[in-house]
C-alpha cells in the first residue's frame, strides 16, 4: 500500500500572514479578498470561507485546474460567526431567520461556493474531526487517491476564533486557514515541494514558530507548512498536542 | 484507468426516527404506509409537521458526562442497538483496524440554543454547556469512541443533506484501501430551532405533512432521527454496499440544478462504479423533499439516468426530512426494503405531478430485485447516490 504522497502546492491565510510567502514574520492586520469567487457570491462569504478561499488561490498556481480537482474542506467548528449571527435574531423578538444567512450557515459553505465559482461538478466534502481535523481531511484525501479514483486532491481546512460567550477566553484560538495540494506524482514542469505519509498515532512536538496557533484545530496543517518552509524533514504533530496524536511525516526536496 | 473499491459487506444496522428505534417498529409502518409526522406543538411560531423522537433518552445522558447532548444521546442509542455486532468487530480486526465516520449537519446546535437563551437571560454561560464537548462537529466521535472503544481514523462529514450518505463511501474508501478492515457508519440529526426558523425564511417548509413528488406538494417536514450501519472487509452481509456516486451541481448554494444534472451524474456514477446495469435497479429511495424544485429536478434525473418505469419512493413522509441523517437512515430504509422483497408506498404523493415522469408508488410492491439506489442531494449542490446489492 503506497503510504506516501506528493506536496504540489500550499497556501497559507491567518490574520497576519497573506500567504505562505509571509511565514512566519507575517504582516499587518488583513481580511481576505477572495479573489477566486465572484463578487456576487463573494459578498456574501464569511471571513472563514474567505480565508479558506485565499489559501486555496495560495497553494494551486493554475485557478483553471480547480474546476477538477477533488477537494476536501475540514473545519472542527465550521461557521461558528454566522451561527452567532443566527442565535441572535431567534432570541431576538419576532424570531426571524435571514435566508441568506442561514443558507451560509451550513458546515459546507466554502466547499459549495467553491465548486459554484469554479464549475467544478466533481467530488467535494467537508468534514470535522475536533483537533484531528487535520489528520481526518488527510485520510480522506489518501483514501480518494489510494482507491484508485484520484489522482490529485486539494485539502482546505480552517477555524476562526471561537465565540467569545460560548468559550472559555483561554481556550480560543486565531483565526487560521490552510492548504495542502497533494498528488500521486508531481507536474513534469515543476517539481513537488516534499513528499507527506499517511498519518500515523506517534508523540511530536508542534514547532515553536506555530505556537500561537497550537489552540486552533488546524494548527497541524500549519505545522506541516512550516516543516516545508523550514526545509524540515522528519514527524510533523497534526494537532498540536491536543487531539489523538496524529502525525505524518515530511521530506522535503525543494521549496521555490 | 480507475479501479472501483470493491463491494463491502453491510453486516449490521441500527436506525432511530419518529417511526421508533428497533427494525419491527420501522417495517410496521412501511408496510401499513403510516406516517409518523405530528403537527409542530405551539412552541413553534408557524404552521408545520414534524417527525419527532417522543423520548428525551434520559438514560443515554447518564453516560455521556460533559459531552451530554440529544445529538450525542441519540448516538449512544444506535449503538447499544449495535453493540453485540460492533463488539465482535473488534474482536475480530482489532480496535486499529475500526474506523468511525458519521455524518450530521446540526451537529450540536440544540444544546448551544439552549445555551445561548440562557446567556440572554442571565449574562452567564450556563455550567454544564461545553461548546466543544456538545457542539463542535467531530464530539460526536469522542462519543462513540467512548462507548466503542474503537482507535481506527474517524471524522463526521457535514454536507447537509448528503452527509450520512458520503461516509458511506469515506469508509468504503480506506477498506479499500487496506487502511481499516471495518467501520462504523452512519448519521444522526436533532430537530432545533436554526433549520426550523431557516427552512421557514426560505419558504420551504409545508404547513401540512410532506408530499414527496404529489401535483399539491409545498415543502418539507422536518424530522430528527439517526441510523448507523457496520460495514466490514468481509463478513455475512445482510446487504452489500457496491458503490456511492458523488458528484456537485456547480449550480446554487440553496436550489438544485433545474435538470437535476449533479444527481443524474451521482446515480450514473455509482451505478458505473458499481458495474450494475440500470435495468437491474428494483427501486429507487429518491432525496424526495416534497418540495417543487427538488422533487422536479431529481424526477427528471432518474428518468435521464434510469427510465420512467423503475420504481420510485421516498420515505420522508413517513419520517420527515431528517437533514444529516437522511443519507443514511433512507439507506437503511431502502436495505430493510431489499431485503424484505417490497417497496414501500410514498406517502401523500397522489396525485402525483404529472410533471414528474417516474413510476412513484402510490401503494406497497413486492418486488424480487437485488439492487436499490438511495439518493440524497444538498445546499451547495452536492449529491450521492448509495447502490446496494442483495447477496
Amino acid at each position: 500500500m503506497t503510504t506516501t504522497f506528493q506536496v504540489l502546492g500550499v497556501g497559507l491565510w491567518t490574520r497576519h500572514h497573506e500567504g505562505v510567502a509571509r511565514w512566519p514574520e507575517g504582516n499587518d492586520i488583513a481580511t481576505p479578498k477572495a479573489r477566486l469567487i465572484p463578487a456576487l457570491l463573494r459578498r456574501r462569504l464569511s471571513v472563514l470561507s474567505a480565508a479558506m478561499v485565499d489559501a486555496i488561490a495560495d497553494a494551486v498556481e493554475e485557478p483553471t485546474r480547480l474546476g477538477e480537482l477533488p477537494t476536501v474542506f475540514g473545519s472542527a467548528y465550521g461557521e461558528t460567526a454566522v451561527l452567532v449571527d443566527i442565535l441572535n435574531q431567534i432570541t431576538s423578538p419576532g424570531g426571524n431567520v435571514s435566508p441568506v444567512a442561514f443558507a451560509s450557515s451550513v458546515h459546507n459553505t466554502a466547499s459549495g461556493n467553491v465548486s459554484i465559482a469554479t464549475g467544478n461538478r466533481g467530488f467535494t466534502t467537508s468534514l470535522g474531526a475536533g483537533h484531528d481535523t487535520v489528520a481526518a481531511a488527510l485520510f480522506e484525501a489518501f483514501g480518494l487517491m489510494l482507491a484508485g479514483t484520484r489522482d490529485e486532491c486539494l485539502i482546505v481546512v480552517g477555524d476562526q476564533e471561537e465565540p467569545e460567550a460560548l468559550v472559555p477566553a483561554d481556550e480560543c484560538a486565531p483565526l487560521l486557514a490552510a492548504a495542502i495540494h497533494v498528488g500521486k506524482r508531481a507536474h513534469p514542469a515543476r517539481p513537488a515541494l516534499a513528499t507527506i505519509s499517511m498519518p500515523i498515532q506517534t508523540p511530536v512536538v508542534t514547532p515553536v514558530n506555530c505556537a500561537p496557533f497550537v489552540n486552533n484545530p488546524c494548527v497541524g496543517a500549519l505545522s506541516v507548512i512550516d516543516a516545508i518552509v523550514g526545509r524540515r524533514s522528519g514527524p510533523v504533530a497534526l494537532d498540536g498536542g491536543r487531539g489523538l496524536g496524529y502525525a505524518a511525516t515530511i521530506a522535503c526536496e525543494s521549496y521555490r | 484507468m480507475s479501479r472501483v473499491p470493491p463491494p463491502v459487506p453491510m453486516t449490521a444496522y441500527a436506525s432511530l426516527s419518529a417511526l421508533g428505534a428497533g427494525r419491527s417498529h420501522v417495517l410496521q409502518a412501511l408496510e401499513l404506509g403510516v406516517s409518523k409526522l405530528a403537527e409542530a406543538s405551539g412552541s413553534v411560531p408557524f404552521p408545520t409537521w414534524l417527525g419527532r423522537i417522543d423520548d428525551d433518552l434520559v438514560g443515554f445522558g447518564e453516560l455521556l458526562g460533559a459531552h451530554d447532548s440529544r445529538l450525542a444521546r441519540m448516538v449512544a442509542c444506535l449503538l447499544a442497538e449495535l453493540d453485540a455486532p460492533v463488539a465482535k468487530a473488534l474482536s475480530r480486526w482489532g480496535p486499529a483496524r475500526v474506523g468511525i465516520f458519521l455524518g450530521t449537519s446540526t451537529a450540536g446546535i440544540s444544546s448551544t440554543e439552549a445555551a445561548w437563551r440562557a446567556i440572554k437571560a442571565d449574562g452567564v454561560r450556563p455550567e454544564s454547556y461545553d461548546f466543544k464537548r456538545q457542539h463542535a462537529y467531530g464530539a460526536i466521535i469522542e462519543v462513540a469512541r467512548a462507548i466503542t472503544g474503537v482507535t481506527g481514523p474517524g471524522h463526521v462529514v457535514s454536507t447537509a443533506c448528503t452527509s450520512g450518505a458520503k461516509v458511506f463511501a469515506s469508509a468504503q474508501r480506506l477498506i479499500a484501501a487496506g487502511v481499516i478492515d471495518a467501520a462504523i457508519v452512519g448519521g444522526i440529526d436533532t430537530l432545533c430551532d436554526v433549520t426550523l426558523r431557516g427552512f421557514h425564511a426560505l419558504g420551504a417548509l409545508s404547513v401540512k405533512p410532506c408530499r414527496p413528488f404529489s401535483r399539491e406538494r409545498d415543502g418539507i417536514s422536518i424530522g430528527e432521527g439517526g441510523a448507523l450501519a457496520l460495514l466490514e472487509r468481509s463478513g455475512e452481509a445482510r446487504v452489500r454496499l457496491l458503490a456511492v456516486g458523488e458528484t456537485s451541481d456547480a449550480h446554487h448554494v440553496s436550489a438544485p440544478h433545474p435538470e437535476g444534472a449533479g444527481a443524474a451524474m451521482a446515480m450514473a456514477a455509482a451505478l458505473a462504479l458499481g458495474g450494475v446495469d440500470p435495468r437491474a435497479i428494483g427501486h429507487v429511495n429518491a432525496h424526495g423533499t416534497g418540495t417543487v424544485l427538488n422533487d422536479h429536478a431529481e424526477s427528471r434525473a432518474i428518468f435521464d439516468v434510469l427510465g420512467p418505469e423503475v420504481p420510485v419512493v421516498s420515505t420522508k413522509g413517513y419520517t420527515g426530512h431528517t437533514l444529516g441523517a437522511a443519507g443514511a437512515l433512507e439507506c437503511i430504509l431502502a436495505a430493510m426494503a431489499l431485503e424484505e422483497g417490497w417497496v414501500p408506498a410514498s406517502l401523500g404523493a397522489g396525485p402525483i405531478d404529472p410533471d414528474c415522469h417516474v413510476n412513484v408508488q402510490l401503494s406497497r410492491s413486492t418486488s424480487a430485485a437485488r439492487y436499490a439506489l438511495s439518493n440524497s442531494l444538498a445546499f451547495g449542490g452536492n449529491n450521492t447516490s448509495i447502490l446496494l446489492e442483495m447477496p
